[in-house]
Parts: C-alpha cells; sequence; structure tokens
C-alpha cells in the first residue's frame, strides 16, 4: 500500500490562548517526506498544541504558518488538509461498525463503493483486524480500538499522519508490542508522520528525529543518538534517562566539588556542573580516583547491578550501573571516573 | 452497637411505608372512585361503572385532543430548536452560549405564573396570537426547552462529542456533515429522554396555561381544574384516570430508556 | 460554510423564540412593574401593604416548612431505598417518582381525596372518634400537597447521592469504632450535604411559585401565587402583579442560585 507522504515545514508558530497563557512560542522546523518526528516532553510543554496546529484543529497566532510541501495550509480547517489523525481517546465513532468507522473517511471522499470496500479491506488485512468488521465499536478491546483508529487514519492514504499519544491509554505489556508494531508499519509504509509523546523511550524508539520541548519551547531537535548521547541543556540531559549530576566550579583548568575533581579543557566558572550517565562510569581504588563517595545501597539487578552513591552533601545520590561481579557493601568507600568524552558540562 | 443499628432500620421501614402509603393512596383512591357509580357508598355497595368515563369523554374529550395536539407541536420545536442549540452550546463552551444557556434556564427558576403574566402583557393585544393555541404552546416551548436542552447536553459531554468531531473533521467531513453522520446519531439517546420530559411535561402543565389558555383552548389540566372545581367527585377521579392513562406509559418508557442508557440520561435532580 | 457561520445557524432558532418570547415578556413584565397610579412604588408596597406583607410571609413559611419536612423525609427513605434490595425495589421506586409527572391541579385533587369533605381521612376518623377531620383546604393541605409532589424529586436526588458514596467510607468509620448513630451522623450525613443543599433548594424554590396545587384546595389560602393572579385577574392590578411575580421570581432564581454555588452542579427547576 503506498503512501504519498508530504514535506511538512513549520515557520514561527506560536499559540497564545484567550486567556493570555502562551502555549506554545512562535517554533520552526521541518519534516521530511516520509520522516517520522516524535515529540517528547512532560504535560504542558506544548507538544499537543504544536500537533494540533499541524493537523488544523487550531490556529497559529498570527505570523506564523504551516506548510505541506510548498502549499501554505495555515488557513485551511483540518478536514481540507488530507492528513491522518490517531486521537488519545481514539475518537471512534459508536454509532457506527469498525468497517464504518474506516471506511468513513473514504466515504466523505466519494470514493465508489467496490473501490471503497476493497481499500478497506487492505487497511483492516495490513492492521491483523480483518475479522473485527462488522463489530461495535464497545465490543473491542483497547488494543483492537487502537488499531482500529490507525486503520481509519490509514485508509485515506493521507500525506500526514498524526499520532497525540496513541499507546497512552493501553497497559504496558500491549503498548510495547503495539510501538514495535507501528514502527515496523511507519517504516513499510514510507509515510510522513508526528508522534506525539510524554514517553521517552516510545519518542526514542520510533522517531527518525526527536523534539524536545519544554515550556512552549524546543529545547533540542536530533536523532535518539543525539539527544541521550549530547544534550545541549540541562532540562534535556535530565529529561532523558537517567543522569547524574555534580555540582561545583572550575578554575585553572580544575573542576572542583565536593567530592573531588578532575583537570578539564573549560574557561573558569563560579558554578559548574558536570553530567554523565549511570553507564558511563568505571569503579576505581578511592585513593587514585577523581571522585569519591560512599555506597549507600546496593540494588542486584541479576546481569548488572545499580549502586547509589553519595557524597558529604545531601543532594541527589549518583546512580552508577556496573556489571555483576564485585559486591558492594552499604558504608564502603569507592572511587569513580568518568571518560572525559562522556563527561557533559552544561 | 447493634442495638442503635437495627432501631435505625425498622425507624426507616416505618416512614418509608408510611410515606408509600402517602404517595400511592389517593391515587389508588382516584382510579377506583373514577369507575364507582357512587363514591360515598363505596364501590363494593354501588358497584363499577365505566359511566364516569362515558361521561368525561362526552364533556372533555377536546381537551385531551389539545393537550396531546400541544405536546406534539411542543416536542417539535425543541427538537428543531433545541437539539442543534444544545450542540452549539456544548461545542463552543464561552460568554456568549454560557448566558444562552442561563437564559433558556430561566424559566425552571421563575415560577410560570411570572412568565404567562409577561407573555400576556407583552402579547396579550394581539388577539388572533392571544386566541389560539399558539399561544399555549409558546409557554410549554419555555418551559420544557431547558429539559431538551440540558438532556442533549448531557449525552454530548458523557460521549465527549468534541473529540469525535475532531475525528470526523480529521477524516475531512465539513461541519454539517460531522453533524449529521456522528454527533446527531451518537446523541439519540439524550434526545429520546429530553423527548419524553417534555412531552409528559407538556401534557401535565398547568401553570402557565392556566393563565394563557381561553374557554376555546382548554387543556386537560385547564379541563381537570374546572372538573375538580364544579363536577361530582367520580367525574373528577374519571377524567384524572384519562391523565394517568397518558402520563404513566411516558413514564415508564422515561424510566426503561434511563435504565437502557445508564446514567446518560441526565441526572435526577435536573427533573421537572 | 465557516463553522462559526454554521454554529449561528444552528443556535438562531432558540436565540430568536428566547428573545421574542422570554427576554422580551419579560422586559415589559419588569417596566409594567413601576407603571402604577399610586404615588409610592409597588415594591415598597409589598414590603408595607399587611396583604401582601402577611402572604409573602406565610409563602415563605410554608416552603420553608415543606422543605425541611422533605428533605427529613425523603432523606430517610432513601438511604434505605439505596442500599437495601428486595424483590420489586426498582418497580417501588419508580412507583415513587410518578407523581413527580403529576400537575399542581392533580395533587390538590389527592389531597382533597385525602383529607377533603369525602376523604379518607373525615371517613377514618369519622368512624373512630365520631368527628369528621378534614383540613385539605387550609395550609396544613397545602403543605400536605407541597410534600406530595416534593418528595419523590427530593428522594430521587438523596438516592442517587447515596449509591454514589463509597461504602468504605463507612467501614472505615466503623472500625475506628463508629456506632450505626455516629457513622450517619459524622460521614453519611456530611457526605450528602450537597445532594441536600442541591433539592432543598429545588423544593423550596418550587414550594414558593407553586400554584396549580393552591387553586384547586381554596382561593381562600393567601400563598404569593394566589395574590399574584387574584391582584391580575380580579382587581385588574397589573402592576402589583408584575411587581409581585417579579419579587417571586427573585426569590425563587436567588435560591436556585445559591444552590448552586454551593451544592453543585444539577440543581435547577421550578414549576
Amino acid at each position: 500500500m503506498e503512501t504519498t507522504g508530504a514535506r511538512v515545514r513549520v515557520e514561527a508558530c506560536g499559540k497564545t490562548f484567550p486567556d493570555g497563557t502562551h502555549a506554545l512560542e512562535p517554533i520552526s522546523f521541518e519534516i521530511a517526506r516520509g520522516e517520522t518526528v516524535a515529540m517528547l516532553g512532560p504535560s504542558g510543554c506544548g507538544k499537543t498544541t504544536a500537533l494540533r496546529i499541524i493537523a488544523g484543529l487550531m490556529g497559529p497566532d498570527a505570523g506564523g504558518s504551516v506548510w505541506f510541501d510548498d502549499e501554505d495550509v495555515t488557513s485551511l480547517p483540518i478536514e481540507r488538509r488530507h492528513v491522518g489523525m490517531v486521537f488519545q481517546s481514539y475518537a471512534l465513532f459508536p454509532n457506527m461498525t469498525v468497517e464504518g468507522n474506516v471506511a468513513y473517511g473514504l466515504k466523505i471522499r466519494k470514493v465508489p463503493k467496490a473501490e471503497r470496500a476493497a481499500r478497506v479491506g487492505e487497511v483492516l488485512d495490513m492492521m491483523h483486524i480483518a475479522e473485527l468488521a462488522d463489530r461495535a465499536i464497545d465490543q473491542l478491546s483497547g488494543g483492537q480500538r487502537q488499531r482500529v483508529a490507525l486503520a481509519r487514519a490509514l485508509a485515506v492514504r493521507p500525506r500526514l499522519l498524526l499520532l497525540d499519544e496513541p499507546l497512552t491509554a493501553l497497559d504496558a505489556s500491549l503498548r510495547e508490542r503495539l510501538r514495535t508494531e507501528i514502527d515496523a508499519l511507519l517504516r513499510s509504509l514510507g509515510i510522513t508522520a508526528v508522534y506525539v509523546t510524554h514517553d521517552q523511550s516510545e519518542a526514542l524508539v520510533l522517531g527518525d528525529r526527536v523534539i524536545v520541548m519544554e515550556k512552549g519551547r524546543i529545547a533540542q531537535i536530533g536523532t535518539a543518538r543525539d539527544i541521550y548521547l549530547k544534550p545541549q541543556s540541562r532540562f534535556v540531559a535530565e529529561f532523558i534517562g537517567t543522569m547524574n549530576r555534580i555540582e561545583g566550579s572550575i578554575r585553572t583548568g580544575r573542576f572542583e566539588s565536593a567530592v573531588g575533581g578532575l583537570a578539564v579543557e573549560r574557561a573558569d566558572a563560579n558554578s559548574a556542573a558536570a553530567f554523565f550517565r549511570p553507564e558511563s562510569v568505571r569503579l576505581e581504588r578511592p585513593e587514585s580516583a577523581p571522585f569519591r563517595l560512599t555506597v549507600e545501597r546496593v540494588h542486584f539487578l541479576g546481569a548488572s547491578q545499580r549502586l547509589h552513591l553519595r557524597g558529604a552533601d545531601a543532594g541527589r545520590p549518583i546512580i552508577v550501573d556496573t556489571d555483576n561481579r564485585a559486591s558492594y557493601a552499604p558504608g564502603a568507600l569507592v572511587g569513580i571516573a568518568v571518560a572525559a568524552e562522556d563527561l557533559l558540562f552544561l | 452497637m447493634q442495638r442503635s443499628g437495627s432501631f435505625i432500620l425498622v425507624a426507616q421501614i416505618v416512614v418509608t411505608v408510611l410515606v408509600c402509603a402517602f404517595l400511592f393512596v389517593p391515587a389508588v383512591l382516584s382510579v377506583s372512585a373514577g369507575v364507582t357509580a357512587n363514591y360515598f357508598q363505596g364501590v363494593w355497595k354501588s358497584g363499577v361503572t365505566f359511566v364516569w368515563i362515558g361521561e368525561v369523554w362526552r364533556l372533555y374529550a377536546d381537551t385531551i385532543f389539545l393537550s396531546l395536539e400541544v405536546a406534539l407541536a411542543t416536542l417539535v420545536v425543541t427538537l428543531v430548536a433545541g437539539v442543534p442549540a444544545a450542540y452549539v452550546l456544548h461545542r463552543h463552551p464561552g460568554r456568549l452560549t454560557r448566558a444562552l444557556e442561563e437564559i433558556i434556564t430561566l424559566p425552571l427558576a421563575i415560577p410560570g405564573l411570572a412568565i404567562a403574566l409577561a407573555l400576556i402583557l407583552a402579547y396579550g393585544t394581539y388577539g388572533d396570537f392571544r386566541k389560539s393555541s399558539l399561544f399555549i404552546l409558546t409557554g410549554h416551548v419555555l418551559y420544557t426547552m431547558p429539559f431538551m436542552v440540558r438532556s442533549v447536553m448531557a449525552v454530548l459531554a458523557a460521549m465527549d462529542a468534541v473529540t469525535l468531531e475532531e475525528g470526523a473533521a480529521s477524516l475531512g467531513a465539513s461541519p454539517w456533515q460531522r453533524f449529521r453522520d456522528v454527533v446527531l446519531p451518537n446523541v439519540r439517546p439524550g434526545i429520546l429522554a429530553g423527548a419524553l420530559m417534555v412531552v409528559t411535561l407538556s401534557i401535565g402543565e398547568f401553570n402557565l396555561t392556566w393563565m394563557l389558555h381561553t374557554p376555546l383552548t382548554k387543556t386537560l389540566p385547564v379541563g381537570l381544574a374546572d372538573s375538580y372545581a364544579s363536577m361530582r367527585l367520580e367525574i373528577a377521579s374519571a377524567y384524572t384516570l384519562f391523565f394517568f392513562v397518558m402520563v404513566i406509559p411516558l413514564l415508564v418508557l422515561m424510566q426503561a430508556a434511563a435504565m437502557f442508557s445508564g446514567a446518560a440520561s441526565g441526572s435526577a435532580g435536573s427533573r421537572r | 460554510m465557516t463553522v462559526r457561520r454554521f454554529n449561528i445557524l444552528l443556535a438562531l432558532p432558540l436565540g430568536a423564540i428566547v428573545a421574542a418570547f422570554f427576554l422580551l415578556p419579560m422586559g415589559i413584565l419588569f417596566l409594567q412593574s413601576f407603571v402604577t397610579r399610586q404615588d409610592t412604588s409597588t415594591y415598597f408596597a409589598i414590603l408595607t401593604t399587611p396583604r401582601y406583607l402577611s402572604s409573602l410571609l406565610a409563602t415563605l413559611a410554608l416552603a420553608i416548612v415543606t422543605t425541611l419536612l422533605t428533605l427529613a423525609l425523603s432523606t430517610t427513605v432513601g438511604l434505605l431505598l439505596a442500599r437495601q434490595r428486595f424483590p420489586g425495589r426498582s418497580v417501588l421506586i419508580a412507583l415513587m417518582t410518578f407523581p413527580l409527572a403529576f400537575p399542581g391541579v392533580v395533587v390538590g385533587f389527592m389531597v382533597i381525596l385525602l383529607a377533603g369533605r369525602q376523604g379518607l381521612v373525615g371517613e377514618i376518623t369519622r368512624m373512630v372518634t365520631g368527628d369528621k377531620i378534614v383540613f385539605a383546604y387550609s395550609m396544613t393541605g397545602l403543605l400536605v400537597g407541597y410534600l406530595y409532589f416534593s418528595i419523590p424529586r427530593v428522594l430521587l436526588t438523596v438516592m442517587a447521592a447515596a449509591e454514589k458514596l463509597d461504602p468504605a467510607l463507612e467501614d472505615a468509620a466503623r472500625s475506628l469504632g463508629a456506632s450505626p448513630v455516629h457513622v450517619l451522623a459524622d460521614v453519611v450525613l456530611p457526605a450528602l450535604k450537597p445532594a441536600f443543599i442541591a433539592s432543598g433548594a429545588i423544593c423550596f424554590a418550587t414550594a414558593m411559585g407553586a400554584f396549580g396545587t393552591a387553586f384547586t384546595l381554596a382561593t381562600k389560602i393567601d400563598v404569593l401565587p394566589m395574590v399574584i393572579y387574584t391582584e391580575f385577574t380580579l382587581n385588574a392590578n397589573v402592576a402589583m402583579a408584575a411587581a409581585l411575580s417579579i419579587f417571586l421570581g427573585a426569590i425563587t432564581w436567588v435560591a436556585l442560585t445559591l444552590a448552586r454555588t454551593f451544592g453543585g452542579t444539577g440543581v435547577a427547576a421550578a414549576g
């Protein structure tokens, strides 16, 4: 099944609500043909507002524009943008069967009956729900509803597929299975897609690129790898995955903190913080290591173990993931080192 | 501890039985009086008769037909004006729609007598209108409209009409297509509950109608008041029996509809 | 067609009906209430003329007593019906709600059958004591009639609220040692307060404005709606009838609005 994905350009789209709140500062970005972009952020970060503007459910503030290929669609309502959308609550029509729901968009487009039936059958097959065609919506499970919602959005062969937290309503195991399926689907269809989620694993798995949003602004755009390994702000660093932080200062080429220090090639700063991931830490002898901390708790996880270390200050513990060989006792002093390329100063 | 509990229960049962008796006994008396040859002697002595029912039909059949006509006309107006408005009120919560919602609910808070008086002062001099049953229809529409609007709005809220409509819009449906294909079919339980309510209330409406009617436009409750004041008890009872026969099936249907569609038909507190 | 225009089109019929047949007449009613032949304003007269003032106070007293009695009875019955399961329960509840749809005149007739000249109470008291007790055509009769149509409405609200009550709350109170009386007083009744306020206000407003029952029972009982009716039809005192209507409407509206503010949603109704 082919789809013709559009190139999408969002230009200076902001949104101020009538009560004066700025849900979205003017943001700009482009989505390539066939690319999946995941918009990630905590609730209230503006990701859903951005999606609704792209969809046409909401207009941007004056000055903003949305382009599909070379067409300015800013003033088109959603029904004339030829997109497909999967809603968080699915928004399946209870007065129609599964088949009726999936066929609805084609009916609106006056696709002849025979072709309509063929295309509905095709999409239902693709989503593995052909046997549900005559079911009423209230007879479906959550996972089945999700599939119907996706089938309905895809049946019209949209230029752009918009997914608004499509898996949030499902339980964890189902969510993971459908995540894998959606990933395969998006790759095989080559459709342009925007996927809004607050779940970072969904964003990292599904997004060719991830847009991390914070307080109505784009915090960072990049591949999953970039976002995880090269976060450009404290917010991104701490929002994605587990991140350790040691506060201190930089003087004459050395980072100094309450738990130790090391040489860095950075300009002096009265206040600086070193960031690193639990898996980048090397455990060393305390006397020769740059940082020295006390073991507070040990979680043995089988293949690995996770240590919670604490320095003199009462801040957050330092988390360290290590192999299962050595055994650590709470109260023991350990030394840690982090390779220069894994250490970020933000 | 157990003793105080069972005391409460016994007291509750006693009160409940008394309240039930209070509610049911007069209705039963009324029904039996309507088919009793002579109420003063009692049904056992004087026997069962349908004379009074025949008499009521001869005297008051036209009020029954007028009540049915007004009720149906009220239903048509509340459907045509109320259902689309309920949709707009739900879909666009704003200052203007909020004000409109408040205004249409006002006839519930203001006694019917006051509304009737206002209508007479405003339109009483337009002879043809004043003398026609349209004048009564106007009052009934004002009084029953909030029930239709609220009943539909309750279902719209329960079904999350906004998202459903966005779903239809994302598939290319125009505002009219969304209203026709998605909103109307799914709001049917609310329309049904509202319709039953409107017809029931219209048939029983007295406060407005008494002021608005003319000797040639008497509805059933107006005729009832007339019979209570001037007819013997058996005829008044037989006439009341007609009212029960018209309204009770509607009430039963309403209960069935409420059970069928769960709580969607609106809270119990907003009835009448 | 834009969404905006489509919506205006949909709301237009109702807007037109409301404007022409409610707002305009109510405006005229308001203006008419000032058009008087007397020197003093009609509103001032309501509060200074003994006849109006006494009927206002009597109506208020009647409405308040009706509300309190209805709340007490309906709560007692409602709590029982909400918890106990017995055969025929749903049919019983359905039957108890029927009086909701009875117009005031029919309710008045029910009171006549109960306590009128040929009424049940009169027959029984005549057989027992030899004296026939007849109270249908008095304030007591009116109170009985108001209870008749108020009880079902409050009953429904109380039952709906009681059924939503988390039974774990009562279990928790009992686990802390509370006796059934305490559970009722400290947990159940406080939780039902919003329902009491909401349904109590409806009950009060309905009792204030009710006309049909008083009309059927007697023209001698001077409750406010009856006074309005006689002012308009017999005395042709349009200004006073209008002023009393506005006054009465304001009282019921304020009661319902207060209840909506303090008792949550779901408040409406009066007839």
